[in-house]
This record gives structure tokens, C-alpha cells and sequence, in this order.
């Protein structure tokens, strides 16, 4: 065997094939040396285990003097009571309630309840009441290490939770944090962390703010009835909010600006001011959100904000589905906006997004509204049944409308009024209530490879000076004239079919005007024209 | 019905089936026992090592400067004899844990646990099977057989299975593992080797025991069950260590400092 020093109680003969070179000698086995060795580990292993009780049945009194005596990888028990100290977290350990989270409170006088300054370290069901010592001083601080928090209930006159600093990473689970009386949690300085399964309410400013590029994940929280926004993300922020319930809030749910970039999942955002607000350059990916009964617009977009909106439903608002205002942008793609009291979607002062493949229906007012010299792409829609024309252009507002199904009106397909402009093209407008297309006051959009049918109060009318170019675009079986001129309308329709309408082709009245040329108009039920007196539409090259 | 002659077999060479058959049960339990006792070894000592590495090195850090303080007490006191005798003690200590640890650094970086391979068990067991000294038939062979274990133990614990293999291939080109002998000799070696084997066997039993119950063994379990549950206790023995240390440096500048002062 093993050359075993000091072997007493060796009584076997010596088996010297055993014996070996020094380095595989056992120098401690059966010496005073292994004795201690064991000792000292049975010392320092109880000194890993540590209760802390205010009513003297543990080792300790304050988990500050645990803290102390603690060694690496320490879990402290604390018994129920209120402890009035500021503990600092200065190497790995854990720090375990025993009982029942509201009984055992740890309350901080001018400074944090909580400073991590350790690698890691969990703290476990805890009430942690911070009194700040300065605005910014939070109950827990956490200017680095990985924290963990979990099943704490955090309040503050301060911020909640702060994290500061590109090491610091915290892990936040099934926590509550509440009426503290600035954030609910609050990273900054390109920290990071999880926020798990917490419940973040009652704030008296935002819940959560991420700022100078932290990027934290915040997943399935609750988010509510703060006094401020959900959620923040600004000054370069990003981070991952997903699974989050968000409602109830009195600012947006989630507000972003000066370069935020958060990717939003499958949220719920609701019954708050607006859903989300997206502004000053803020930006942004929103996928799968549900947005809806929010007081203001669900999704607002100002001021060179430019997020990515897709696959998201945004419904009942009290106002607009999408507001997009001084000069905001966006793509808004595959989203369900419906039933909103406004418009669907609002471009105005000169906002610019595009929308594409969306279905934008059954609002109490137009689907997309474009004024106030907005613009923007709208392809591929499907917009139906609202109350008001499916798309309204006014006031210089000037989209561009391609490949879109624009039906089932209660009011227009589009109605062009007050100085609009735009372009309509490769689109189909049918089954509207009144004309599939209006255009009056001065609005000149231009038409063009549109098919405009089956509309209750014809296919177009162009009235009270409107003018607009129509080109290339297939007319029929509409219930009234295929196109009315009235009131001083000058449009110019060139290369279109005018046909099988239950009234005439083209009916021009009330010193009607502009300009019909090269269009076939053919089996009009009450003939191909109505001319007026006093009108002076112009007629070159027609087919009848 | 065929009447089959069955020839007899002489009383001698039934004995030496009947023995043989017996020595290659215990052959067999040989080998394993061996194979596990040296195992257990192996682990032990791969626990060690680690242990002197981490925690041994700074115990005896600590126990010198230990005993620098109490020497430097008892100068302060030179008719105390409890504390010369203190100074005495620790410095017994202090040399005890130097000359354990000593060797240690200049070791290399070997593996914290050990964990031999099924090929290298077998070819172990193998080994033992074959060139166990306990199966020598005289003094010299049995010199032989116990220079070669020996070799083939350490290989087994620095898992050096090409060293184990060369061993094994010598044993075999040897001539004495080829000698030939008639059923008398061969049944009285044979009974002399069952003896040689149980004896063994039995010590190899008592020295298992041994193993599980000493300090060495019962501090390898603590490390180990505190290892499930995510605590490395030996860093944490270590930091312990760490601070002691520091503060019994302080204790002997001071004292040293003290000493100073007082001859002035």
C-alpha cells in the first residue's frame, strides 16, 4: 500500500510492493495534520450556515454582524422582526427570510436597505423599506455584481431598485416593488439584468427606466397604476420587454426617446394614456403586442421616432389606433387596428411611416386619416368597414396608397377634401357606402390602376373645385353614375372604363368641368353621359 | 441405451480441478479487491494533493507565523513557562505542517479528482491477475512481481495506461511466468497461492475500513457533500485561512515593533 506515515494502527503486514515514489505518499492520512484539517473544515461550515433573530435565539442580532463573520458562499437565515440597517453586500452570500415576507423588514435611515458589492449574492423574501438618503438613492443599490432578488417586497422614498454600471447584472424574481416615490427600478449606465415574474405598481414615477445603453430583460412582470410611464427607455437604452401586462398607467405604458431601442414582445398594453409612445428619435421593435382601450392613441409616433411595428393588435382606444405626428416615421406591418374611436391610423404633421399588410377596420371614424401635410406609404392594406371613408386625405396630406383593398365602408372607399393630395394606385375600393372615391375643395390626387366597383353612391365624385388625375382605372357596377362632376370639379380622367353603372357613365352638373379623355364607357343603365347646362366638361376621344 | 465409460480421473488431478477452480474464484476477487482498494487510494491522494494546493499551503503559512508570535511572546516572558511551552507547541506544529506541505509546490498541476477509465481498470485488473506477489512460488520471483505492482500502481493512479501496458507485455516475455511443473507441485502451489490470496483478501478488507473511517476520508466526504451543494468549501477553508494569516501578520509587526522599542 501507500507509504502511510505515522500509521498506527497499521497492524497488517507491510506490503512493501506498495511502497512508492514521495510524490504519491498520503502525508496526512492518520497524522495530527488531518485532524485539524477536519476541524477546520467543520468550523468553517458552520460558519457558512448563519441565523440572524432580534429575539436572541440565533447567532446574531443584525445581519449586518452576519455580513461580517460570514464566509464565501454564507447563507444567512433571517428570523421574522424589523431590522433597522443598511447592509452592504461585500462578498458572495445568501440572505434568506424565514417566514412570512411581511414580518421580516429590513428598514434603511438615509441610506439604502441594500448595497451589492459582491460578485454575487442572493437575498430571498424580504420587505425592504428604503429611506433615501439623496433624490437618487434607491433601496437597493446595485452599482455591479449579479444580484439576486427574489420574492421581495421593495419600497422607497426613493428609487426601488437601482443598477448602475456595465458589471452590474441583477436578477429580479416574483418581487413586488411599490410606492416608492421616484422609480419603481432603474438601470443606467450600460448595466444589465433580468427582471422575472414581478409585479411593479404604484410608482411615483416611471416603473421601470433603462437609460445610457443598459439593456436589461424584463419578462412576464405587471406593470401598473404608476403615476408616470410603464416603462421608459431613453438616451440610447434597449433591452427585451416581453410577456409584460402593462395597463393602467398615467403617461404611456412604454415611452421612448433619444435613441431607446427596445424590443417590445407579446405584451398587453392598456386602460392607460396612451399604449406606447415612440418620439425624439426614439426607435424600436413592437411585435405581438396587444394595444388596446387606451385613453389617448395606442402606438404615438413623433418627432423622428422610427420604430418597427409588426403583428400587433391595436384596438378599442378612446382615440387613434397609431398617431404618427411631427415628423415621425415608422413601419407598422401585419398589425389588426381596429375598433378605435378615432382613426385607425392618423398621419399629420408631416409624419411619414409606412404602413403595409395591415387590416384596419371597423373604427368609429376613417381607417387612416392623412392631414397637416402628412405623408407615407400605405401598401397592401386591407381597410373595411368603418364608419367613417376608409382613408381620408386632407389638408396637403399626401400618401402614397398602393396594392390596397379599401371596401365595405360606411361612408367613402377615400375621400380626398380640403387641399389633398396623394396617389392611389393598384387598388381595389368597393362595396362603400357612398362614392368609392370623393374628392372635393381643391384636393388633386392622382388615381391611377385603380378598379372602384359595386360603391352605393357611385365611383367617383369630384366636387366643390376638387380636380385629381384619373388614370387607367376599371369603373363599373356601381349603384349610382360611374364618375359625378359637380360644383366646379375639374378633374382629368383619361384611359378608363366607365361601365355596367345603374345610372350614367359620366354625370357633370353644377358648371361641373375638368377633362374626360380616351375612356371606353359602355352599358351605363341610364347612358354613357349627363351634361348639364352650364357645365363644361370637355369630352376627347371617348368610346361610347 | 449406450453404456458410456467414463474415464477416471487419478484423486490428484481431481483435487488440483477442484483447487484450481477455487483459485480462480478468488483470482478474480483479488484483482477486484486490489483494483478498488487502489481506487480508493488514488482518490485519496488526488484529494490530498489538492487539498495541500489549496488549503495545506496556507495552514502552514499560517501555523509559521503562529508560531513566530507565540516564540516572540515568550521572549517577552521568559519565565512563563506555559507560554515557552505554547511556543514550543506551535513551533512542533509549524514544522509538522511545513515538512507535509513542502513537497507540494514543487509537484506538478495534477487533476483535483481521480478517475480512472474502464480500459485502465481493466488493464489494472489485468496486471493483478497476472503479477500479484501474492502468486510468487519463490523469493525471487516474488522480488520481481513486487517491483513490478509497485510500478504498476503508480502508473494506475497517474492513469498512465501506455506505462501499464508496457508492464503487462514484459511480464508476459518473461521466462519465469512460463514454468512448467507436474500435478503434485502444481497442486501444492496451488493451495499454497489460495492461502497467500485469503490472507489478502483479508487484508485488503481491513485496510478499506481503515481508509472510510480515518480523518482524511471523513474530510474528503465533507468537502464532497458540501461540493452538492454548490459550495467549494475548500476555497472557502482557504479564505478563512487568508485572514487569519493577515491578521496574525499584524500581530507580529506589532510584536516585533513592541521588541524593538523595549531594547532601545
Amino acid at each position: 500500500m501507500l507509504e502511510l506515515e505515522q500509521m498506527e494502527s497499521d497492524t497488517s503486514p507491510k506490503r512493501d510492493w506498495m511502497v512508492l515514489s514521495p510524490g504519491s505518499r498520503l502525508v496526512l492520512y492518520a497524522s495530527g495534520l488531518a485532524r485539524r484539517a477536519l476541524e477546520l473544515a467543520r468550523e468553517v461550515h458552520s460558519a457558512l450556515d448563519i441565523t440572524v433573530s432580534q429575539d436572541g435565539d440565533g447567532h446574531y442580532l443584525t445581519i449586518g454582524e452576519a455580513i461580517q463573520v460570514a464566509l464565501t458562499g454564507a447563507r444567512i437565515h433571517v428570523r421574522p422582526g424589523i431590522y433597522t440597517e443598511s447592509l452592504v453586500i461585500d462578498k458572495p452570500l445568501e440572505i434568506i427570510g424565514e417566514g412570512s415576507v411581511g414580518e421580516i423588514v429590513i428598514e434603511s435611515l438615509n441610506s439604502a436597505c441594500i448595497t451589492m458589492l459582491a460578485e454575487k449574492a442572493l437575498v430571498c423574501n424580504l420587505t425592504l423599506k428604503g429611506q433615501a438618503g439623496h433624490l437618487d438613492q434607491a433601496a437597493v443599490e446595485v452599482p455591479g455584481g449579479q444580484l439576486g432578488l427574489e420574492g421581495c417586497d421593495i419600497t422607497s422614498t426613493g428609487n426601488g431598485v437601482r443598477v448602475y454600471g456595465s458589471t452590474a447584472n441583477p436578477i429580479l424574481r416574483r418581487c413586488k416593488i411599490h410606492h416608492t416615490e421616484r422609480r419603481g427600478i432603474y438601470f443606467s449606465r450600460k448595466s444589465s439584468g433580468i427582471v422575472e415574474d414581478c409585479e411593479i405598481f404604484s410608482n411615483l414615477n416611471s416603473g421601470v427606466v433603462i437609460d445610457l445603453g443598459s439593456d436589461p430583460h424584463i419578462q412576464c412582470c405587471r406593470i401598473h397604476d404608476g403615476h408616470q410611464s410603464g416603462v421608459v427607455v431613453t438616451k440610447n437604452g434597449a433591452g427585451l420587454i416581453e410577456g409584460c401586462d402593462i395597463y393602467r398607467n398615467m403617461t404611456p405604458g412604454i415611452f421612448i426617446n433619444l435613441g431607446g431601442n427596445p424590443l417590445i414582445r407579446s405584451c398587453k398594453l392598456h386602460h392607460g394614456s396612451n399604449g406606447i409612445v415612440i418620439t425624439d428619435q426614439g426607435k424600436g421593435t413592437i411585435e405581438d403586442c396587444d394595444i388596446y382601450k387606451n385613453e389617448l392613441s395606442g402606438i404615438g409616433i413623433s418627432q423622428s421616432g422610427n420604430p418597427i411595428i409588426r403583428r400587433c393588435r391595436i384596438h378599442d382606444g378612446r382615440q387613434q389606433g397609431i398617431l404618427v405626428t411631427e415628423e415621425g416615421g415608422g413601419t407598422v406591418e401585419d398589425c389588426d387596428i381596429f375598433g378605435n374611436t378615432s382613426p385607425g391610423v392618423y398621419i399629420t404633421l408631416k409624419g411619414n411611416p409606412r404602413i403595409s399588410t395591415c387590416r384596419i377596420h371597423d373604427g368609429q371614424q376613417s381607417g387612416i386619416l392623412v392631414t397637416e401635410e402628412g405623408a407615407g406609404l400605405v401598401e397592401a392594406c386591407d381597410i373595411f368597414g368603418n364608419a367613417y371613408p376608409g382613408v381620408v386625405v386632407e389638408r396637403k396630406g399626401d400618401p402614397l396608397i398602393r396594392n390596397c383593398r379599401i371596401h365595405h365602408g360606411r361612408s367613402n372607399g377615400i375621400g380626398f377634401i380640403e387641399h389633398a393630395l396623394g396617389v392611389v394606385e393598384d387598388s381595389d375600393i368597393f362595396n362603400n357606402a357612398y362614392a368609392g372615391i370623393g374628392i372635393k375643395q381643391e384636393s388633386n390626387p392622382e388615381i391611377r390602376h385603380c378598379a372602384i366597383y359595386s360603391g352605393k353612391g357611385g365611383g367617383i365624385l369630384v366636387t366643390e373645385q376638387g380636380a385629381g388625375k384619373i388614370e387607367d382605372c376599371d369603373i363599373f357596377k356601381n349603384d349610382s353614375h360611374g364618375v359625378a362632376i359637380r360644383q366646379k370639379g375639374h378633374p382629368l380622367i383619361r384611359h378608363c372604363r366607365i361601365r355596367n353603372g345603374k345610372a350614367y357613365g359620366v354625370h357633370v352638373s353644377e358648371k361641373g368641368g375638368g377633362m374626360v379623355e380616351e375612356c371606353t364607357l359602355s352599358f351605363n343603365a341610364l347612358g354613357s353621359w349627363y351634361l348639364q347646362p352650364g357645365s363644361w366638361t370637355r369630352s376627347q376621344g371617348n368610346r361610347a | 441405451m449406450a453404456t458410456h465409460i467414463i474415464p477416471a480421473v487419478p484423486p490428484d488431478l481431481r483435487e488440483l480441478e477442484i483447487k484450481r477452480t477455487e483459485l480462480e474464484t478468488l483470482e478474480v476477487e483479488l484483482t477486484q479487491g486490489e483494483l478498488e482498494l487502489a481506487t480508493l487510494k488514488g482518490e485519496l491522494l488526488a484529494f490530498e494533493r489538492h487539498y495541500l494546493r489549496i488549503v495545506g499551503i496556507r495552514q502552514a503559512e499560517l501555523d509559521e507565523i503562529e508560531a513566530q508570535v507565540l516564540e516572540m511572546l515568550s521572549r517577552f516572558s521568559p519565565e512563563d513557562s506555559e507560554a515557552i511551552e505554547q511556543a514550543r507547541h506551535a513551533r512542533g506544529q509549524a514544522q509538522e505542517s511545513a515538512e507535509a506541505t513542502g513537497f507540494v509546490r514543487d509537484l506538478p498541476e495534477e487533476r483535483e479528482h481521480f478517475e480512472p477509465s474502464v480500459d485502465l481498470k481493466q488493464c489494472y485488473r489485468e496486471i493483478a491477475k497476472l503479477i500479484h506477489p501474492d502468486l510468487a512460488i519463490d523469493d525471487q520471483e516474488r522480488a520481481l512481481r513486487t517491483l513490478l505492482m509497485a510500478e504498476a500502481n503508480l502508473a494506475y493512479q497517474k492513469g498512465d495506461q501506455a506505462h501499464l501496458r508496457r508492464i503487462l507485455l514484459h511480464w508476459k516475455h518473461n521466462p519465469q511466468s512460463l514454468k512448467g511443473e507436474d500435478a503434485g507441485a502444481q497442486l501444492a502451489r496451488i493451495i499454497c497461492r489460495i492461502t497467500q490470496i485469503k490472507e489478502r483478501l483479508s487484508a485488503i478488507q481491513t485496510e478499506t475500513e481503515e481508509f472510510n473511517v480515518s480523518e482524511l476520508y471523513q474530510l474528503k466526504i465533507q468537502v464532497d457533500e458540501a461540493a452538492l451543494h454548490g459550495t467549494d468549501l475548500l476555497a472557502t477553508m482557504a479564505e478563512h485561512l487568508d485572514h487569519q494569516v493577515a491578521e496574525f501578520r499584524q500581530r507580529l509587526a506589532d510584536l516585533v515593533s513592541m521588541y524593538s522599542e523595549s531594547l532601545l
